[in-house]
C-alpha cells in the first residue's frame, strides 16, 4: 500500500510538468515531473507488461495495468519479475492461498519418528514425534481433540511399510488415526473398527495389506485373502452394531512354556500383560475343561501374546482323521480334540464341528460349550457330599440338594408298612432271618395263612441195627439207610449188601434205625407185634441176579412192646443182597 | 457168655450168633447143630460190639435136622 501511494506521489509531481503527449518510442519516455489530475493515468498493456529499458529493469520498479485481463501489475527491481497485485485493499486471498496449496500437496508418508506432507517429491510439512519414536506427541493439529491428526484424507501404503497409528478408524468420508485412543469419536454416518494393534507394529504378523469398504462392510486383505470382515449388520446409515461377524478372535498370552500351536485347544488360565493367559486344554479334570476358550489361530510363542478363535470359522486345520460333519470334543491330550464323546469321569466340552475334513486344510466352526459339574448347576447345592448320598429335591429351597439316604426315606412310614405285612407278633411264625431246625415254611391249611414250620430232615448213613436172618446169615456186611421226613411223612431205604451169601434163608429182621422217627401206630394197631405198615423188600443172590423169592414186608410193633422193626420173609435161599423201602408216618 | 456163633462170621464184620432168647433146653443140643451141620459152634468168648443174628423155627429147624440124619 505504501508503494502504491508513493507511486500515486511521484506521478502527482510528474504531472506538474507534464510534457506534451505522444506516442512512446521505442526506448520509452522519461519524464523528469510528473502532472495528474484527479486520476493518475498510466499505460495499459495487454498481457504480462515488458520493461523496454534494460537500465530501468536493474534498477527501479514499475507498475502497469493489463486491461485485457484486468490485472494490476507490479515489478520488483530485486527479484526482476512481475507480479500481480490482487485483492481488496492489499489484503491476502488465502481461500485461493489454501486451495494451491492443497492442491500441490502429493501425499503424506510416514517415516521413522515423522510424517511428512509432499509437494512434488519434496516434503513440505513433518509432524515430528520427539518422545518416543511414535505419533503419539503430535498434538493439537488443527483440532480441538488431542493426539490426532485430522486430514480430508490420508493415504497410507501399508504394503510398502508404513504402519498406521495403535488404533484406527475409518468413517464413511475421512481416516481418522488416533494413538492410544478410543475408537468412539467416529464423524460421520458409519463406524468401523480395525484390529487393535496395540503391540509392535513392525512385524509383518500385523501388517494389514489392503482396506476395503462396501455398502455396509470394511475387509481388511492380507497375504491374499481377505482375513476380517467388518459388517454393519442392518446396513443403514443409522446402524452402528457389529453383531454380524462370522469369527470372534480375541487376542491372548501363551502361558506355557512352549510354542501353542496352530490348532491346539486352549483354556483360560489367568492374564498378563493386560490380556488373558490361555494353556492347553484337556478333558481330565474340571481345571484344564471348564474354561476352555478356543482355538489357536496362529503358532504363538512361550510367552508371546497371538489370537484365539473362540468362535467361528478355522481353517488350515489338519483335519484328514475326519469326516465332516464329525461332533468334535475336547480330548484327553493337552491341546487336542476327538470326535470320540468323552465318558466321566472325563469332561465332556463340545469344541465345535468338521466342517471340511483335510490334512492341512481342514476347516471347523468352532463354538466351546464347557461343560458342567452337577454341583456347577444354578439349581442344585451340593454341600460336603460323601459316599452314597442321593440328589434329593427340596421344594422349599427349590433347589436339589445331596443327602445321605437313611435322611431322605420316611423310616417310620416304611417301617409301619412292614408291620402291617408282617406284625411283630409273626415273628414265632416267620423268622425274618432264620427258621427253626429242621423245617421249612408251609401253610397246611386250606385258607390263606401265615407260614408255619414244617418238620424237614434229610439223613443218611450206616445203618448199624441188628439184623436178623432165618438160616444161616450171609457175612461181610457193607449196610446203609438213608430216610427223609416232611411234616409226618417218613420215607426209608435200607440196604444190606453182604460179600457172602447165607444158606436157606427164609426171614429178614431188622431194627429201625436208631434215628428214624418213631412210626406212628395207626387206630387198631397199637398192640405188641402188630403190622403198622408194608414195607417193599426185595432179596437177591447177588448184586446183579433178580431173585424170584415171593417177599412179603411189613414194619411191625415188636414183640415186647419197646420198639419197631421191619419183618421180611420170602422163599427160601442163600441170599446176600436186601433192599428194603418204606413209607410211614410219625406223630 | 456162651453163646452160639455161626463159624464164617468169625472175623468179620457180622459176627453171627443164634438167637437163644425162646430156647429152654441144653445149648449144646440146640437143633441147629442138626439143621445145619458145620455151621455153627458153641463158643465162650466175648461178643464183639455189633453183632448179626440167626433166628429159627424150631419146627423147620427139626424138619431141616430130621432130612439130614
Amino acid at each position: 500500500m505504501r508503494k502504491l501511494i508513493t507511486i500515486i506521489c511521484i506521478l502527482f509531481c510528474l504531472q506538474s510538468s507534464a510534457q506534451v503527449y505522444q506516442l512512446m518510442p521505442q526506448y520509452g519516455y522519461q519524464a523528469n515531473r510528473m502532472v495528474f489530475d484527479s486520476t493518475l493515468q498510466i499505460p495499459t498493456t495487454c498481457g504480462v507488461p515488458t520493461l523496454k529499458s534494460v537500465q530501468f529493469v536493474t534498477k527501479r520498479a514499475a507498475i502497469a495495468f493489463d486491461s485485457c485481463n484486468n490485472r494490476f501489475y507490479q515489478y520488483n527491481p530485486k527479484t526482476l519479475a512481475w507480479s500481480v497485485v490482487s485483492g481488496s485493499g492489499g489484503s491476502t486471498d488465502t481461500t485461493s492461498l489454501s486451495n494451491r496449496i492443497n492442491t500441490k500437496i502429493d501425499s503424506i508418508k510416514s517415516r521413522n519418528d515423522s510424517v511428512f506432507a509432499y509437494k512434488l517429491g519434496v516434503a513440505y510439512f513433518q509432524y515430528k514425534d520427539t518422545t518416543i519414536g511414535t505419533l503419539q506427541s503430535v498434538t493439537n493439529k488443527g483440532n480441538t481433540t488431542t493426539n490426532a491428526i485430522y486430514a480430508e484424507a490420508v493415504y497410507a501404503n501399508l504394503g510398502g511399510g508404513a504402519v498406521l497409528g495403535d488404533d484406527g478408524v475409518v468413517t464413511g468420508q475421512s481416516y481418522r488415526f488416533i494413538n492410544g485412543g478410543e475408537l468412539s469419536q467416529i464423524a460421520g454416518d458409519y463406524d468401523y473398527y480395525l484390529p487393535n494393534y496395540s503391540d509392535t507394529l513392525v512385524g509383518k504378523d500385523y501388517v494389514i495389506d489392503t482396506l476395503k469398504r462396501t455398502n455396509d462392510s470394511i475387509f481388511a486383505y492380507k497375504n491374499h485373502q481377505w482375513v476380517f470382515q467388518f459388517k454393519d449388520s442392518v446396513g443403514s446409515a443409522s446402524a452402528v452394531a457389529n453383531d454380524t461377524a462370522k469369527v470372534v478372535v480375541a487376542k491372548v498370552h501363551n502361558a506355557t512354556g512352549t510354542t501353542l500351536q496352530r490348532g491346539e485347544v486352549v483354556y483360560l488360565s489367568g492374564a498378563n500383560g493386560d490380556v488373558a493367559s490361555v494353556k492347553r486344554a484337556n478333558n481330565k479334570q474340571d481345571s484344564t475343561s471348564s474354561k476352555t476358550f478356543g482355538i489357536v489361530r496362529r503358532d504363538i510363542a512361550a510367552g508371546d501374546t497371538g489370537y484365539i478363535t473362540t468362535q467361528g470359522q478355522i481353517e488350515k486345520l489338519n483335519l484328514g482323521a475326519f469326516t465332516a460333519g464329525d461332533i468334535i470334543y475336547l480330548d484327553s491330550i493337552d491341546g487336542q480334540f476327538t470326535k470320540v464323546v468323552p465318558v466321566a469321569p472325563y469332561h465332556s466340552v463340545f469344541i465345535g464341528i468338521v466342517e471340511r475334513a483335510n490334512n492341512g486344510n481342514g476347516l471347523m466352526y468352532v463354538k466351546p460349550q464347557n461343560g458342567y459339574e452337577l454341583d456347577e448347576l444354578h439349581n442344585v447345592q451340593i454341600n460336603g457330599k460323601l459316599n452314597n448320598q442321593i440328589l434329593v429335591y427340596s421344594d422349599t429351597q427349590k433347589v436339589w440338594k445331596n443327602r445321605s439316604v437313611y435322611s431322605v426315606v420316611d423310616t417310620t412310614s416304611l417301617s409301619s408298612r412292614i408291620n402291617t405285612k408282617l406284625n411283630t407278633s409273626d415273628t414265632s411264625v416267620f423268622q425274618r432271618k432264620q427258621i427253626a431246625a429242621n423245617s421249612i415254611q408251609g401253610n397246611n391249611t386250606s385258607a390263606a395263612a401265615n407260614a408255619t414250620n414244617i418238620f424237614f430232615k434229610d439223613t443218611s448213613g450206616t445203618y448199624t441195627g441188628t439184623i436178623t436172618w432165618g438160616g444161616t446169615a450171609p457175612t461181610s456186611l457193607t449196610a446203609t439207610y438213608r430216610w427223609v421226613r416232611i411234616g409226618r411223612k417218613v420215607d426209608l431205604n435200607i440196604s444190606l449188601v453182604y460179600t457172602n451169601a447165607g444158606t436157606s434163608n427164609t426171614t429178614l429182621l431188622l431194627t429201625m434205625p436208631s434215628d428214624a422217627p418213631t412210626p406212628a401206630e395207626p387206630s387198631g394197631l397199637t398192640s405188641n407185634s402188630n403190622y403198622l405198615y408194608p414195607v417193599l423188600g426185595k432179596v437177591n443172590i447177588n448184586a446183579t441176579t433178580l431173585t424170584n423169592a415171593a417177599e412179603r414186608g411189613m414194619i411191625r410193633k415188636n414183640s415186647a412192646g419197646n420198639g419197631y422193626e421191619i419183618f421180611l420173609n420170602f422163599s427160601s435161599s442163600g441170599f446176600s443182597m436186601a433192599y428194603i423201602t418204606t413209607t410211614y408216618f410219625t406223630n | 457168655m456162651k453163646h452160639i456163633r455161626q463159624i464164617n462170621s468169625i472175623n468179620t464184620n457180622t459176627y453171627t450168633i443164634v438167637d437163644l432168647s425162646n430156647y429152654e433146653g441144653a445149648i449144646e443140643d440146640h437143633p441147629i447143630f442138626g439143621a445145619f451141620p458145620n455151621m455153627f459152634e458153641i463158643s465162650e468168648q466175648s461178643l464183639p460190639d455189633y453183632i448179626q443174628y440167626v433166628s429159627y423155627d424150631i419146627d423147620e429147624l427139626n424138619t431141616l435136622k430130621n432130612n439130614n440124619q
